[in-house]
């Protein structure tokens, strides 16, 4: 039965210890150099260009001398502040009730909210603030049109091009963050924990105060500091709402370092950090709350049929339940899709005004559109495949500890979790549009930032689907002689393959609808759907920028759908198949 | 099939040691139960054995070739040792063929003889005609005897099994120790298993090695360690025992108070020092009240019918009680006072460790 004699078989083992390592190794270098280029060399360069000067290239602190002398520096970081705070606020006001609305009461159209507060989670909020600019622009905004027909006033009723147009834009693409995590721990909550203060004599309002609220505080505090984080970084709203009437915010003012000639890459690097350092306390945050209290989410039992009774409050709890679905999709979809049918939206949507013309302009006889169509759905596939192998590869060395240095790569690629895009943007275009690396108008540069942008997201990703899948499974191949690499690709990626579809899914859709990662590093070649809308929009032409997002927009959800159709297909061929390789 | 030769082991997480420098001779063809409580480190003896794991010291040889040391580990797709596992391990998205045939199918084998040795290792383990299941579709023990299957196919010089019947109910779990049995007895392939279970230890094993804090207690086949246990606690680890604590009382003697009882010195030991003496509740002799030499009296506390024996504990006054497994057709009553026999031969006397 020896297949081998036994100095055969010894020398044979001893060529596979040395190919072992040799193997482990490359990977593991492989994977440093290709983090190097994507994360720390780009943030490296802000760091370094913060720290020189832009004429003679010596260290200096005259950068962050300049931001704290100028008051035209200083106003966007106030506006920011107070953008974010806002947002949080007013975020966290609207979606905790919301959540609690969905997950615990008998509102009626629940299903509904909570699929239209979703779509809300997958409009890009660029698109939004569009839409709300057609609704609710001061002298030709639908809404304003028809309230001065209707009475007769002089004045508009909105105007969205101030900081609290921004703030309540912002702050409806904000809410599905938090209706998410504070719904989800409203329902994961047993229901036995309420039951057992029920029992003992406390009343509704009690129990909700005593057991409730201190145990979703965590989902309700997290929540909070991503809405923040929202705010701080989001660049799209504030540049269509806010940039008009000269108001700058943080990464508003960033890009506008970059309009000038030539760009203020010094300055700007400076300007970076106050950015990264707010982003990064949150974050530190954020995880402390999570850490210390990860007991609200052990699994009881379901609760269904026992929700509590509105009565008399379901009209207006319906009505507060509403806003976010009305404002956040219906009312700027209708807006955008209409506009996007029409010769001139001035006109308003009458028969005679509706065509098909932009869709035809934007898919047959512009090239521009066409291209980045092309470059759209490309660019996020294959950023979207990179970002999944590097997270597979991270997440499987340092889940299975196989090397010494995981928890290093594990660091570097949860880094840009706290480099907002616009940041990240401006890194690449240090560190990549010189030589001896200068990608300057090349996809690569594209896709690399946003492979580097989305490698978080990734990586949590593949964590939580290893984590899924005994390691056993794994030893059981290697025992009868299949190799590190081998076992990875014949059973661990297939028990991965319904996760990593979704997974895939995950960072595709973010990538398709990114919009400041790209902004300084698209060429007219290049150009993306969002930079196009965004450049599209600069320009005024409202009805191809509206027929392009409508494109975008559907563009996302058609790949969407057709991955989730590639996905159930598959599961239903394997069934019960990856319960049982479940971890034990 | 080969022999295995483990030296000096050792195994430290931090502080915790695991393994402490255990020596374990396995002649080919052996099959050796690993048997002890859970932390015994009979566990990590395993996945050092696999290659899942590094010693901190010591090596293991098979057929003189080193295959694990501090310095180097073999990894385990070069060892030539399959190892089935306790929950199965049996790939989900493959089919029972498919689970068997991936060791053939990576040693590119042509394919009349992958399918020869696919056919053989599924008659082995008695699933020739659910080759085409997924596992989802099999009961846990089918999925176990994939498991066995899938190990057998590359035809390994070692197995290694890591309590692979714990997982099954105690039905099935009786029928595979004779499975298991039968498949060594058939192949003869070295094999190291890894149980808690001493019944499944006795069952299958040639060869058992006790083991506890990282340490073999003792190396032996079945009877030598269910009758010369090596220590106390090899005795109370297997099987049913008594243990009275005492002194010595000289050469072959223990002294329970002032009372001699003759036994077997298991280990020397001085005269006055602290001991214990083991003896199985099924070797104590109720006898009559005239009877004399290694009695004892006492008074019946509780008499339980267990259908095949009865099992009577008896209070021994100060030494506290006693098991007694009696025939069932004696009917000691609560109270009454009876005299028991330890027979010297089955007692054993071991001289408390100094400390």
């Amino acid at each position: 039965m020896v297949p081998q004699s036994p100095s055969k078989a010894a020398g044979a083992a001893a060529l596979g210890y040395w190919r072992h390592h040799a193997v482990r190794g490359l990977v593991f270098v492989a994977l440093l150099a290709v983090l190097a280029l994507l994360v720390v060399h780009p943030l490296g360069w802000i760091v370094f260009n913060s720290l020189h000067d832009d004429d003679t290239g010596r260290w200096t602190l005259n950068n962050y001398g300049q931001i704290l002398r100028s008051a035209s520096l200083i106003a966007p970081l106030l506006n920011s502040l107070l953008l974010a705070t806002a947002v949080a606020v007013l975020s966290t006001l609207i979606g905790v009730p919301l959540a609690w609305l969905v997950a615990r009461t008998d509102l009626p159209g629940r299903g509904l909210i909570r699929v239209l507060t979703l779509a809300a989670f997958v409009t890009p909020s660029f698109i939004g603030a569009l839409g709300w600019i057609l609704l609710a622009a001061p002298n030709s905004g639908w809404l304003n049109v028809g309230w001065r027909w209707i009475t007769g006033a002089e004045n508009a009723l909105l105007d969205i091009y101030t900081m609290a147009g921004t703030v309540f834009v912002c702050a409806i693409y904000t809410v599905p963050y938090t209706f998410t995590m504070v719904s989800s721990a409203l329902e994961e909550m047993p229901v036995e924990l309420e039951d057992a203060a029920t029992t003992l004599g406390s009343g509704l309002l009690r129990t909700m105060r005593s057991v409730t609220i201190p145990l979703v505080m965590p989902a309700v505090l997290v929540s909070f500091i991503l809405s923040f984080i929202q705010g701080m970084t989001l660049f799209g709203v504030p540049a269509f709402l806010l940039t008009p009437g000269g108001t700058l915010v943080v990464t508003t003012k960033l890009a506008e370092f970059y309009q000038l000639f030539p760009p203020a890459l010094f300055l700007s690097a400076a300007y970076c950090m106050p950015l990264i350092a707010i982003t990064g306390a949150l974050f530190y945050a954020r995880r402390r709350i999570l850490g210390r209290r990860q007991f609200t989410t052990i699994g009881g039992k379901g609760r269904a049929g026992r929700r509590i009774r509105l009565g008399g409050w379901r009209v207006p709890a319906l009505a507060f339940a509403l806003i976010v679905p009305m404002t956040a999709v219906i009312l700027p979809y209708i807006a955008i899709v209409l506009v996007s049918l029409s010769r001139a939206w001035g006109r308003g949507p009458v028969p005679s005004n509706l065509t098909f013309h932009w869709y035809r302009w934007a898919i047959i006889e512009n090239g521009e559109t066409q291209r980045a169509i092309v470059n759209s759905l490309l660019y996020a596939g294959l950023a979207a495949s990179f970002c999944m192998l590097i997270g597979i590869l991270v997440a499987y060395i340092v889940e299975r500890r196989l090397v010494r240095g995981a928890s290093l790569i594990a660091a570097l690629v949860t880094i840009p979790i706290i480099i907002p895009g616009i940041v990240l943007s401006v890194g690449f275009f240090s560190a990549y549009t010189r030589p001896p690396l200068n990608f300057y108008g090349t996809a690569t540069i594209i896709i690399a930032a946003f492979v580097a942008t989305f490698l978080p997201i990734a990586y949590s990703q593949a964590g939580s689907i290893l984590k899924g899948i005994s390691p056993d499974l794994e030893r059981a191949a290697r025992s009868v002689g299949a190799s590190e690499g081998r076992t990875f690709a014949s059973i661990t990626v297939p028990l991965m393959r319904g996760g990593l579809v979704a997974g895939w899914l995950l960072v595709f859709i973010p990538i398709m609808r990114e919009l400041s990662v790209a902004i300084f590093l698209v060429s007219p070649k290049t150009n993306v759907m969002t930079t196009l809308i965004y450049n599209y929009k600069d320009g005024g032409n409202y009805e191809a920028v509206c027929a392009a997002s409508t494109l975008l927009l559907f563009g996302t959800l058609l790949v969407v759908l057709l991955a989730r159709v590639v996905a159930e297909g598959t599961a239903k061929r394997r069934r019960n198949a990856t319960s049982l390789g479940a971890a034990t | 099939m080969s022999d295995i030769d483990i030296r000096q082991l050792s195994k430290s997480y931090g502080a915790y040691h695991a393994l402490r420098s255990i020596d374990l001779r396995i002649p080919n063809g052996t099959l050796l139960a690993l048997l002890g409580p859970s932390g015994c480190g009979k566990s990590t003896t395993l996945q050092l054995l696999a290659g899942f794991d590094t010693p901190t010291g010591g090596e293991i040889r098979a057929d003189g070739e080193v295959l694990s040391s501090p310095q180097r580990v073999i990894p385990p797709e070069r060892r030539g040792i399959s190892l089935v596992f306790q929950n199965y391990a049996v790939w989900p998205h493959k089919t029972v063929a498919e689970n068997v045939a991936f060791g053939l199918q990576l040693r590119k084998l042509p394919r009349a003889e992958l399918d020869a040795r696919l056919a053989r290792a599924l008659d082995t383990v008695r699933l020739g005609a659910l080759g085409d299941r997924y596992p989802f579709e099999l009961s846990g023990g089918q999925q176990q005897r994939v498991a066995l299957a899938r190990a057998l196919a590359v035809e390994p010089r070692i197995l290694l099994l890591d309590e692979p019947l714990s997982n099954l109910d105690a039905h099935l779990r009786e029928e595979m120790r004779f499975e298991i049995r039968r498949v060594h007895d058939e192949l003869g392939i070295t094999t190291v298993y890894v149980t808690h279970d001493q019944g499944e230890a006795l069952v299958t094993a040639d060869q058992v090695a006790v083991m506890k804090g990282g340490i073999v207690q003792q190396l032996g086949t079945p009877e030598q360690i269910f009758e010369q246990p090596a220590n106390a606690f090899v005795a109370s680890f297997i099987g049913s025992n008594n243990e009275i604590a005492g002194t010595i009382g000289g050469p072959g003697s223990f002294l329970l108070g002032a009372q001699p009882i003759a036994g077997v010195e298991r280990a020397s030991g001085t005269t006055g020092q602290q001991a214990v003496l083991c003896i199985r509740p099924s070797r104590v002799e109720l006898c009559d009240a005239r009877a004399t030499g290694n009695v004892l009296d006492g008074v019946v506390k509780r008499s339980a019918y267990l259908g095949e024996y009865r099992d009577v504990l008896i209070e021994i006054g100060e030494a506290g009680t006693l098991r007694a497994f009696v025939a069932p057709d004696r009917r000691p009553q609560p109270g009454e006072r009876v005299r028991v026999r330890l027979p010297p031969e089955h007692c054993q006397i071991f001289p408390a460790p100094r400390d």
